[in-house]
Order: structure tokens, then C-alpha cells, then sequence
């Protein structure tokens, strides 16, 4: 089992009008695990070898802006700690990884 | 001398068009413009005339920003009641020919703050419902897509374009992200 940690970050000051989604999916298209946090906040996953799909979506506050980051072991897929920003009304973050 | 100020007309608020976003503009108090977050503000009054005056204000959260933007994050910005509530305005005051003839300084503290709650929440709401539905709808087709139409693609180079194609160019191919591990 690997260690990978997603970071999100609202920027902006006040809290995001809706709850962040997060999707991850894999390996294949058994595990699929649904879960919403009301503003920042830093998950660590625990994952086994292979194939994910890892989604972020939500709104962004007024005139602010969110940053992700997945920091872990990924042999294929986003530069480890590299943050993605979005600063658009609403947001979908897409990774796809492999561990 | 020291004086307190109160903001009197500082936004005239526009009734005719209605926002589901309550911006600066919808407040009425000139301490909420720290909505805004980065709070500056310098005026020049009455320079052609006998009592001229220059002067200064901002939040104590506007200057804390300055030096630490991370207090901006949200779960930060809540810790920050005291400096986001806190507004001071210094003023100088000068006479026709431009010697000092006098010194303003005041201090605003917002006792009661609702701004934070108010604006913007959509919880529970139709936009929030919409919103979920519509990530719910965008996860399962590129899930499918993915695990079942790229995923079984042997050639890597083609189906890591592939995936990168779907993301929001944070993704990169196999080979950057081993050098960045080397």
C-alpha cells in the first residue's frame, strides 16, 4: 500500500458556496470511494498497486480560487506535489494515476 | 486627537439587479469590504481648497496579507476574526499652504459579523443539487470511458495522450514525471 495525500486549497478567504466532491476510482472499477469536505482540508490515502482515476470538483468563492495537489509514489500521471489551480466559478480537477 | 469613524454611504446598493453573489457593492457597510480580503484605500480631499487632507485606510488583515498570503485559504481566514474586523483609518490634515495643521486617526471594530455566512452558501439549495448531479454525471462517463475504452490500450504512449487529453493539462507523460522522481 502506497501513501498519497490530496491537498486542496480554497483560496479567496470565505468558504466555498457548496461541499468538494472528491471521486477516486481503482484499481479497475471495484473501488470506487465518494466523499465531501466543506472547505481545505488535506486527505492521506492508503492505496494498492495500480490504475486510479482521482476527481475534485466543486465552486469556487467569490473572486477566489482552488488549488489541488497530490503528493505521494505516483510512477505515471501528475508531477508529485505539483499544484493545479482553477479560479473559475465552478471546477472539476481530473488525475489519473498509477501506482 | 483621536476620532471614531463610521462609514456612512460607502456603497449605494443596486436594487434592480438581483445576485445570487453578494459582492461589495451589496454592502452596505464600508468594514465588510473586506470581502475583498486586500483592503487599501488612500484619499485626497478638497486639494484646491483651504482644508486639504490625505488619507489612509485599511484592515489590519489587509496588512497581515502582505506578508503572509496563506491566511487567505478559507480554514486560515477564519482564525483571522480580530484582524478582518478591525479597520483604521490615519489622516493629515493641511492648511492652504500646505503646512500640517492637523492629525485624524480611528478605529473601527465590527462587534457583530455575519459576512461570512452571508456571502455566499448554496448548501441544501437547488444550485447545490444541480452541481452534484451534474459531477456525479461527469465521474461515472469518464470512469467508464477511462477503465473500460482506454485503461485496455497496450501502447502506453497512447493512452497516456489519451488521458491527458481528458484532464485539465495537470497531467504529464511517463517520462516527465520520471525525471522529476530521479
Amino acid at each position: 500500500m502506497e501513501p498519497i495525500t490530496l491537498t486542496v486549497n480554497v483560496n479567496g478567504g470565505n468558504q466555498p458556496p457548496v461541499d468538494i466532491r472528491v471521486y477516486l476510482t481503482g484499481p479497475g472499477l471495484e473501488d470506487h470511494q465518494v466523499f465531501t469536505r466543506p472547505g481545505s482540508f488535506s486527505y492521506p490515502f492508503s492505496l494498492a498497486p495500480g490504475n486510479y482515476q482521482l476527481m475534485v470538483g466543486g465552486m469556487n468563492p467569490f473572486g477566489g480560487s482552488t488549488t489541488v495537489i497530490l503528493a505521494g509514489n505516483i510512477s505515471s500521471g501528475p508531477i508529485p506535489e505539483s499544484p493545479q489551480t482553477q479560479s473559475s466559478a465552478q471546477y472539476a480537477f481530473t488525475f489519473y494515476f498509477t501506482i | 486627537m483621536l476620532c471614531y469613524k463610521m462609514p456612512c454611504n460607502a456603497a449605494t446598493a443596486d436594487t434592480t439587479a438581483v445576485s445570487v453573489i453578494r459582492g461589495t457593492n451589496d454592502i452596505k457597510s464600508g468594514n465588510a469590504l473586506d470581502v475583498l480580503t486586500n483592503f487599501f484605500q488612500l484619499a485626497a480631499e478638497d486639494l484646491g481648497g483651504s482644508n486639504k487632507s490625505f488619507a489612509f485606510k485599511s484592515t489590519l488583515f489587509a496588512i497581515k496579507l502582505r506578508a503572509d498570503s496563506s491566511i487567505n485559504i478559507d480554514s486560515l481566514f477564519r482564525t483571522q476574526r480580530l484582524s478582518r474586523n478591525l479597520q483604521f483609518s490615519i489622516a493629515v490634515n493641511l492648511d492652504l499652504s500646505f503646512h500640517l495643521s492637523g492629525f485624524t486617526s480611528g478605529v473601527t471594530y465590527a462587534l457583530v459579523n455575519n459576512r461570512d455566512k452571508a456571502a455566499a452558501n448554496f448548501r441544501s439549495q437547488a444550485i447545490d443539487r444541480g452541481n452534484t448531479s451534474l459531477l456525479d454525471h461527469l465521474d461515472s462517463l469518464m470512469r467508464t470511458y477511462s477503465f473500460t475504452v482506454i485503461m485496455p490500450i497496450k501502447d502506453a504512449h497512447k493512452r497516456d495522450s489519451l488521458l491527458n487529453m481528458m484532464t485539465n493539462g495537470s497531467s504529464v507523460l511517463r517520462a516527465k514525471s520520471s525525471i522529476t522522481k530521479q
